[in-house]
């Protein structure tokens, strides 16, 4: 056994984080974690990789215990959720540091790194500094640096969140390629399809693991007469009673009308707008419209600019060249109107971590002047939304990543905006959640509210009501999801919007 | 109105204060501060320690290092034989004077004769060395005079009435030249100098490694509200200091406060000025907090050492003199040392109350200029 | 310990060092900028002392009297006039820092052979030139007054030739011109070295627990002595580098003798430097905070190094309970190193507890560090 752990504990204060956690992984297994947010699967993680010391119980890694791994460290390698990159490190300085700690041998390093940088898509920027790296980009470095080495053990904390599809397959090769090898892999994760390629799957509820098994068994337990019920099916089943109501967000005010904005003008439009960074082209010519009411889904790999593109339309990059406007507001000469009609999730965390929940409420309610007597109503609105009710006093650095994503949804809509730019908000976030989430989204939209969302989950883009496709900087398709499947249909066969979202890329490629 | 900057400050105050030590580091710190400095900071040269190498072992020679030891200056603390001993006490640095009284001191004293009188003086700290030397000096007077006039009794059966000249010397403003209130007032604006500079540009900094930034910006908030947010705490922990230095400095060490306490708070607004806008001009210029502080450093060295805190400004060269007029921290200090001290007021002070009004909102306003609500 | 690990981190903490002009203009700009300051704008010799004179008595003597002040190095006549309310002006904007008023009966009482009192005003405000200004003033008056006395007996006494007298002969060592940029250069290499290590090292390891990198790292076969080693190898070159530009400026520029053995004062400023930058990086770990850790690095090693190191202010007269303290702080045993091999040329025999005590602090500073950086994340 490569792990075991028997009645494994851990306590955060009166929280318990993990709960008589028995578990056995032989090796050469690829085992997935997957849970609810705030399930403890972080704390698991950690555990494992010995980061953190358990409470009570016992867990032997390697035969070492884990509260003391220095012997057998060099064996284990870890990938933890915020990945330490060193910003001022170009990329290649980032492996080749983590290579030397891991005593990576030259001959094998250098092959490794090429193989590694390949599949990442990252050769190209071998040379750029990590901290000018979109999101994506970062965390595919970040599994780079964790598979330079070959570990006996390899522990992933959600190692694709953020990840393009492209980019999550060829990293779901590798982890074939290395179990090939003999590696014994835990990995956590968020999405289900790729739960579905592991060995066993372990099922995570508040600390506890309620199941245990392949996935084929798995789905066994579900008890309503599906003909093919997929793992999620089994999430939904088994977390489904826990599932607390959404409650219905209140319907936004329509934006106030501004003189010289008309009323049938776009939400959002842009003409010809691009974005530079040094030499570097970010985004290319791009020119968009999207109606008021609509949810405009925004996709392509990482480092595509559509980090870039969102934050012009927010005003807080300027663009280089090319016009825009949102909410009828030109984005280079008012972006301060334009900020107050719109809502912004960025794609990392950025509320304050040294604040509790209902601290980062109160403030951002005040920045946002919400009238006092709505103040508590729409706190109590997002905590309940983001099901943090029990949670309301602690800090934000003691959430775990779903969590820390609904509280963030929850902060940039606090305002009832009438625009808002979602930038993978649903990154991490466990699935029952998601679909709250959406159900959400569809109801603001519903109230006329824009949705401007960027995601990598293709279940989600189907959820939109056009879809623009960009790469490289540049807007290679725009339309309903039906519209972008019948154009690529065979034989009357409509693919998946995966393949459609790989095919446009490739012919964008040969091009 | 006051919506989003009330937001801020509670945020702010919050996340100052929630680290029990940082706590300790804005208030307990500059307390502890104004201690060392008042207790340590003292240039008064007492109890110089001293050798005495007497080879002649005489009722005089006895009486000589008597004179020495009552003086208050000088303070025997070995007595010793040879010239080696002496070397190795100056190179240790245990004594810095060594007496040298030779064979025959008493007989060629009585023979009325001059005698040499070796001194050995270690010169490393040439002001103390320079201060030692001007007590040898009166001593030596002092000494040669008794001797005269009991020579002269004993020789000429005569009392001889010897002209002499005293010093009279008379401190104003200081009157026993205690260090603590030359030093209390410099501890306060170096302390408000680090706490509002520093501090406020690490801590906006500090907003844009962590990425938290990016929320704020895309808020309506102004860019006003913003920097007042984000600077306020500090200037209300610099007050809350100033208050305590000057209470420590008033009942410890006795520091006067000869003149107007509205004064002294509105010369310190003026001050502020400067001092936050220097702070926000280096955040805007840094990206990580590793850059503010080290750009403050940068700045917070050459402003109080060039400020004429300990070392006086006339007595740099001309061309230095000329660049302090551009250190806001050396018109404050005149205006602090002047009211504490010397219960000055507006008509003595208006130059440095104008120049500090001048560089705070020329500093400030560029800072507010350069600052911008976008990223990168 | 495993050498390449070293060398990898070493080597990245090397690149982040160089990236960032701005470390490299703390590492070097600033003590160079803090050895021109102090070696051409800041001075504490107190002489050319603006000096206002009110002379009331207006006689031989008096005149005498003001010439042998005016004639001093340390004093500079700047006014001489006739009334109190002159000099208070002189003093309050500063013009004069002290004045000299002999009183109308001065001739008079000293060809009495009376004491005749010569006051002096002197601007209090800043104590410690005021106290030098006025042992100047002392030793002036004093040697005036002792030649005066001696003129009178030689008139009053039938005996012409013998009176016995004592004549000092004071013999200056170490530094014999009295200059004190002798003095403070040395004590300001300690100072710049301690400052430099102290904000290069205080927030490298706050830095990589606040940014998240920390996680990773510790999950990595690198052992806490590899990476405090590590991190320490890029600050102790610039380190290096510092003590050669000072000693190299201090010879060529200022014209600082250095008497005593270059060897010596190289090997024990690396073990210094050693010290210095195993406890700014203990600062580092225990805090965990960039904010916090710059505040600390402030207020446990730049000031003490300023103040309590006998740097400029001279241990002695500090009050009991201080000096004490002044025991852990580890600039002023450099500092008194430093003087020694500079001003009087003394070995290692002369000052081994000192050396000693450097050695055990490094040791054991660096021994906590190791110690405290627990490979866990709680």
């Amino acid at each position: 056994m490569i792990i075991q752990l028997s009645s494994l504990t851990r306590c955060f204060g009166s929280l318990t984080a993990v709960d008589n956690l028995t578990l056995s992984i032989p090796e050469g297994e690829l085992f997935g974690l997957v849970g609810s947010d705030g399930a403890g699967k972080t704390t698991t993680m950690r555990m494992l990789a010995g980061v953190l010391d358990y409470t009570s119980g016992e867990a032997k890694i390697l035969g070492c215990n884990s509260r003391d791994l220095t012997v057998v460290q060099g064996e284990i390698g870890y990938m933890s959720q915020r990945f330490g990159l060193y910003p001022d490190l170009t990329v290649a300085e980032n492996i080749r540091f983590y290579a030397d700690l891991f005593d990576v041998p030259a001959a094998e390093r250098i092959a490794r790194t090429r193989r590694l940088l390949t599949f990442s898509g990252m050769a190209p920027f071998t040379d750029r500094h990590a901290g000018r790296l979109s999101g994506g980009m970062k965390q595919k470095l970040g599994l780079c640096c964790a598979l330079i080495h070959t570990p006996k053990l390899l522990l992933l904390d959600e190692p694709t969140n953020g990840v393009d599809p492209v980019s999550r397959r060829d990293f779901w090769r590798i982890l074939n390629d290395l179990r090939k090898e003999g590696v014994t892999i835990v990995v956590a994760t968020a999405y289900l399809d790729e739960a579905e390629r592991c060995d066993r799957v372990g099922l995570l509820h508040n600390g506890r693991l309620l199941a245990c098994d392949t996935p084929q068994n798995l789905t066994k337990l579900v008890k309503s007469n599906q003909r093919a019920p997929s793992l999620e099916d089994v999430f939904v089943e088994l977390m489904g009673e826990q599932e607390l109501a959404v409650p219905q967000p209140s319907i936004p005010q329509p934006a106030e009308q501004q003189p010289g904005a008309e009323a049938s003008s776009p939400a959002v439009s842009l003409e010809q707008i691009s974005k530079h960074f040094g030499n570097f082209i970010a985004v290319n010519g791009i020119s968009l419209t999207v109606p008021k009411g609509q949810i405009f889904g925004f996709l392509g790999p990482n480092g595509a600019g559509k980090s870039t593109t969102i934050r012009m339309l927010c005003g807080i990059l300027s663009p280089t060249s090319g016009k825009g406007s949102v909410a009828g507001f030109d984005i280079t000469a008012e972006p301060e109107r334009i900020k107050e009609n719109i809502g912004y999730m960025s794609q990392r965390f950025s509320l304050y971590e040294d604040l509790t929940v209902e601290e980062n409420i109160a403030f951002y309610a005040g920045i946002y002047r919400l009238a006092p007597d709505k103040r508590s109503e729409r706190t109590e609105w997002v905590i309940r939304m983001a099901g943090l009710t029990e949670r309301r006093s602690s800090r934000a650095n003691e959430l775990s990543g779903g969590w820390r994503q609904r509280l963030a949804l929850g902060c940039a809509i606090l305002h009832e905006p009438s625009i808002i730019f979602l930038d993978e908000p649903t990154s991490g976030v466990d699935p029952l959640s998601r679909r709250r989430f959406w159900d959400l989204i569809r109801t603001l939209a519903r109230g006329g509210v824009t949705v401007f969302v960027t995601t990598h989950y293709m279940d989600e883009a189907e959820y939109c009501d056009r879809l623009a496709l960009i790469y490289r900087g540049e807007l290679v398709a725009v339309g309903t999801p039906d519209e972008l499947k019948k154009e690529r249909a065979v034989d009357g066969v409509l693919p998946s919007l995966e393949d459609v979202f790989i095919g446009l890329i490739e012919e964008h490629d040969r091009t | 109105m006051f919506d989003r900057l009330k937001a801020m400050l509670i945020k702010e105050f919050i996340q100052v204060f929630r680290d029990p030590r940082m706590r300790i580091v804005l208030f307990v710190l500059p307390v502890l501060q104004t201690v060392i400095f008042g207790y340590a900071v003292n240039m008064d040269v007492r109890n110089i320690p001293t050798a005495i190498l007497d080879r002649d072992n005489s009722s005089e020679s006895r009486q000589l290092a008597a004179t020495m030891t009552s003086s208050g200056y000088f303070r025997i603390t070995n007595h010793i034989s040879s010239d080696n001993e002496a070397q190795a006490l100056l190179d240790r640095g245990t004594v810095r004077v060594v007496l040298n009284v030779e064979h025959g001191f008493s007989q060629r004293l009585q023979r009325g004769e001059t005698v040499p009188l070796q001194v050995l003086l270690d010169g490393s700290d040439s002001n103390t060395a320079g201060v030692i030397m001007g007590y040898l000096a009166r001593l030596t007077t002092d000494y040669n005079i008794s001797i005269r006039s009991d020579y002269s009794l004993r020789h000429l059966g005569q009392t001889l009435s010897i002209g002499q000249v005293e010093l009279a010397s008379r401190a104003w403003f200081n009157s026993n030249l205690a260090s603590p209130p030359f030093y209390v007032p410099a501890v306060i604006t170096n302390i408000l100098f680090i706490i509002t500079m520093l501090l406020s540009s690490m801590a906006i900094v500090r907003e844009k490694e962590l990425g938290t930034i990016e929320q704020v910006i895309v808020t309506p908030i102004r860019k006003g509200e913003f920097i007042l947010g984000k600077t306020l705490p500090f200037v209300l922990i610099g007050y809350i200091d100033v208050i305590l230095i000057s209470l420590v400095g008033m009942l410890v060490f006795d520091v006067p406060l000869r003149g107007s306490l509205w004064l002294l708070f509105f010369a310190t607004t003026l001050f502020l000025m400067s001092s936050l806008g220097i702070g926000l001009l280096i955040s805007t210029v840094s990206q990580t907090q590793q850059q503010a502080m080290m750009s403050a450093f940068f700045i917070i060295f050459p402003t109080m050492l060039l400020s004429g805190f300990a070392f006086p400004i006339e007595n740099m060269p001309q061309p230095v003199q000329w660049l302090t007029l551009l250190n806001p921290l050396r018109f404050y200090l005149v205006i602090i040392r002047g009211i504490f001290l010397k219960g000055i007021g507006i008509a003595v002070l208006w130059q440095q109350l104008a120049a500090l009004t001048l560089l705070g909102v020329s500093l400030l306003g560029i800072a507010v200029l350069r600052f911008r609500k976008t990223l990168g | 310990m495993n050498l390449r690990r070293l060398k990898a981190v070493a080597k990245k903490e090397f690149i982040h060092v160089l990236r960032d002009p701005r470390s490299l203009m703390m590492g070097i700009g600033m003590p160079m900028m803090l050895l021109f300051l102090f070696g051409y704008a800041l001075t504490l010799d107190v002489d050319r002392v603006p000096l206002a004179v009110w002379d009331q008595s207006q006689t031989v003597e008096s005149r005498e009297l003001i010439s042998r002040f005016s004639g001093s190095r340390y004093f500079d006549l700047v006014l001489t006039t006739e009334s109190y309310g002159r000099i208070e002006e002189a003093i309050d904007r500063r013009e004069a820092l002290i004045a000299l008023v002999v009183p109308a009966d001065f001739a008079r009482s000293l060809s009495r052979g009376k004491k005749a009192v010569v006051q002096a005003i002197v601007d209090g405000s800043d104590p410690t030139t005021a106290t030098i200004a006025l042992g100047y003033a002392d030793a002036t008056t004093a040697g005036f007054s002792g030649d005066v006395s001696m003129k009178k007996l030689r008139k009053q006494s039938v005996q012409s030739t013998k009176f016995p007298a004592l004549d000092l002969r004071p013999r200056v060592w170490f530094n014999a011109d009295m200059v004190s940029r002798n003095f403070i250069f040395p004590g300001l290499i300690a100072v710049v070295m301690m400052i430099m290590a102290a904000i290069l090292t205080s927030l490298s390891m706050a830095r990589e627990w606040e940014t998240g990198t920390m996680e990773q790292l510790i999950v990595t076969p690198v052992s806490p002595s590899e990476l405090v080693l590590g991190k320490l190898a890029p600050y102790f070159c610039i380190g290096l580098l510092d003590l050669l530009l000072c000693i190299g400026v201090g010879e060529f520029l200022f014209d600082v003798p250095l008497r005593g053995s270059l060897v010596l004062l190289t090997v024990l400023s690396m073990l210094f430097l050693f010290g210095a930058l195993s406890f700014g990086m203990l600062i580092s770990i225990i805090t965990k905070n960039q904010l916090l850790a710059s505040q600390l690095g402030i207020v446990t090693t730049i000031l003490p190094a300023f103040l309590l190191s006998g740097f400029i202010f001279p241990i002695e007269n500090m009050p009991f309970p201080i000096q004490i303290v002044t025991h852990i702080v580890t600039a002023r045993y450099f500092v008194f190193i430093l003087r020694g091999i500079y001003l009087k040329d003394v070995g290692i025999g002369m000052m081994w507890p000192e050396v000693l005590f450097l050695a055990a602090f490094g040791v054991i500073v660096m021994t906590v560090a190791i110690w405290k950086l627990r490979k866990k994340i709680d």
